[in-house]
């Protein structure tokens, strides 16, 4: 988020009880007691069936009625509109422009965060969504025929949402990054762009089948949402168990390159902070060398580094399913790819958590300040009164925000283990295999909660 | 001691890396001593 000029944690830590690499290791065992008591204790598979409770008919018809969905995505388009609005008329200062914490902030982390406790909230304010819903509903009503669309190529799965997710990121730091600014105006262009691409894929395979593969910001909170306990069927609002609903999420081809892209991106973030620096320069001065201009040799580096990260995950899992793979009975390499990169989510979410939490908890206060009074950041409106107020940064301590990282971490990845017990249990009824499988899926745990714990540490040390 | 302190910084990974490392290592161990057991068999 270099775009902001604050970082993920805004001091250094005071001393802490033991040095930040014993976390590492205590997370380890953390993780490796975790695996054992799921091989004693849980032998049969508990997250395959949903086990729905649908909640009550009035609740369903308030919640999710057509007068609710209106309101909604009139919300959604209102708040996409003030942002595109703020962002190419307001001022260049980042932080005090509405537009960029809103839609890198606001709902780039928040819609992650509450969507894991509580299922997909961007899908009823998808402004994009309650667009291309309403052409659509225009157009039957002029042509008394529902809209042709063409049908969707399968193979191409969720790719377009995992690229797409990459080239956000790319946007978000990359292109804003060492003194080249993302300016607010660059986002909202940026947004103008996405929309029109959004709404044209919408009208070539219809509204609902982009929101599934294809459109980033649906396929990406709705991942998240997964992991929540409410979701909708057949129109009705529904309780279901925490988790649950993730075991069915990555069936379509190119979902693990989404979590896995989720997890490399942020990375990405914390390592170019501090982790890759070194690195980062070498190859920048390399390419700046062979006479390629300052800023392009930034941004080249930067992507080759991120596609470094990209490439990195990817392998470690593929390691440990490759090694899953060994175990006597395992099913398809392709079966067990896409069958176990739904245990990546909470690690995704962890490692959103622990990269972002700080980020969010002093940007939120922004935004609901002085950014809602003065969206265009020109100092001439006070909307709400707020415009004069700042940022309480004493509100976290360093060592807090270090806590709460490394619980996040060890956490996210405790979940994923358990999801990943959970399903090695369907592919090996035999519980003795099935832990012998997983041994892989540790290795793989334990190497992302390392990892991600020395990124912090060097990022915020 | 300026050196050392750099040194001792760009090996700080290290320490994270061990984790990883006795893990890895314990599984290929036992999934190599499980394959020799195998065709002995």
């Amino acid at each position: 988020m270099s775009f902001l000029p604050l970082a993920h944690a805004l001091s250094a830590r005071e001393d802490l009880p033991v040095p930040a690499w014993l976390f590492a290791w205590a997370a380890s065992i953390v993780l490796i007691v975790s695996f054992f008591a799921l091989a004693a204790g849980w032998r049969s598979p508990r997250y395959e069936e949903l086990r729905e409770r649908p909640l009550g008919e009035g609740l369903s018809r308030a919640l999710l009625g057509l007068p609710a969905q209106i309101v909604c995505g009139l919300v959604g388009v209102f708040l996409l509109g003030v942002a595109v609005y703020a962002g190419l008329e307001g001022t260049a200062a980042p932080d005090r422009n509405f537009a960029l914490t809103f839609l890198f902030v606001t709902c780039w982390l928040g819609f992650p965060f509450f969507s894991a406790i509580l299922g997909d909230l961007f899908r009823p304010f998808n402004p994009w969504r309650a667009v291309g819903r309403a052409v659509g509903a225009g157009f039957g009503l002029i042509a008394g025929q529902r809209p042709a669309h063409l049908p969707y190529p399968e193979k191409l799965g969720r790719w377009p949402a995992a690229i797409g997710l990459l080239a956000v990121v790319w946007l978000e730091v990359i292109y804003g990054s060492g003194g080249v600014i993302l300016e607010p105006e660059t986002a909202a262009i940026a947004t103008l762009f996405y929309t029109a691409y959004t709404l044209a894929m919408m009208g070539v395979f219809g509204v609902e089948k982009w929101c599934e593969r294809g459109e980033v910001f649906s396929v990406y909170f709705g991942m998240f949402g997964r992991l929540g306990i409410f979701g909708t069927r057949d129109g009705r609002l529904e309780r279901r168990r925490l988790f649950s609903a993730a075991t069915s999420w990555a069936t379509v081809p190119g979902s693990a390159a989404v979590v896995i892209a989720s997890i490399a991106t942020t990375s990405y973030d914390g390592a170019s902070e501090g982790a890759f620096q070194d690195p980062m320069e070498s190859v920048f001065e390399w390419i700046a060398d062979a006479g390629i201009g300052l800023t392009a040799s930034l941004r080249i580096t930067e992507t080759l580094f991120l596609l470094l990260c990209f490439g990195g995950v990817a392998l470690v899992y593929l390691l440990g399913v490759r090694g899953m793979r060994t175990v006597p009975g395992a099913p398809s390499l392709s079966r067990l790819r896409s069958g176990f990169a739904h245990t990546l989510i909470p690690i995704a979410l962890a490692y959103l958590v622990a990269h972002y939490f700080s980020l969010f908890v002093f940007q939120e206060q922004a935004q609901f300040t002085y950014l809602l009074s003065d969206p265009l950041g020109t100092g001439t409106t006070d909307l709400f009164g707020t415009a004069s107020s700042g940022v309480d940064y004493t509100i976290l301590s360093a060592n807090a925000i270090w806590y709460v990282q490394v619980a996040a971490l060890v956490v996210g990845h405790v979940i994923g283990l358990m999801l990943a017990h959970d399903r090695a249990l369907v592919y090996w009824p035999d519980y003795r295999k099935a832990t012998a499988s997983q041994y892989w899926m540790l290795a793989v745990m334990v190497a992302f909660t390392c990892f991600g714990l020395y990124l912090l540490s060097v990022a915020n040390g | 001691m300026l050196l050392y302190a750099h040194v001792g910084h760009q090996l700080i990974w290290l320490l994270y890396a061990i984790p990883v490392l006795i893990v890895s290592g314990a599984i290929v161990k036992s999934f190599i001593s499980q394959r020799r057991a195998e065709r002995q068999d």
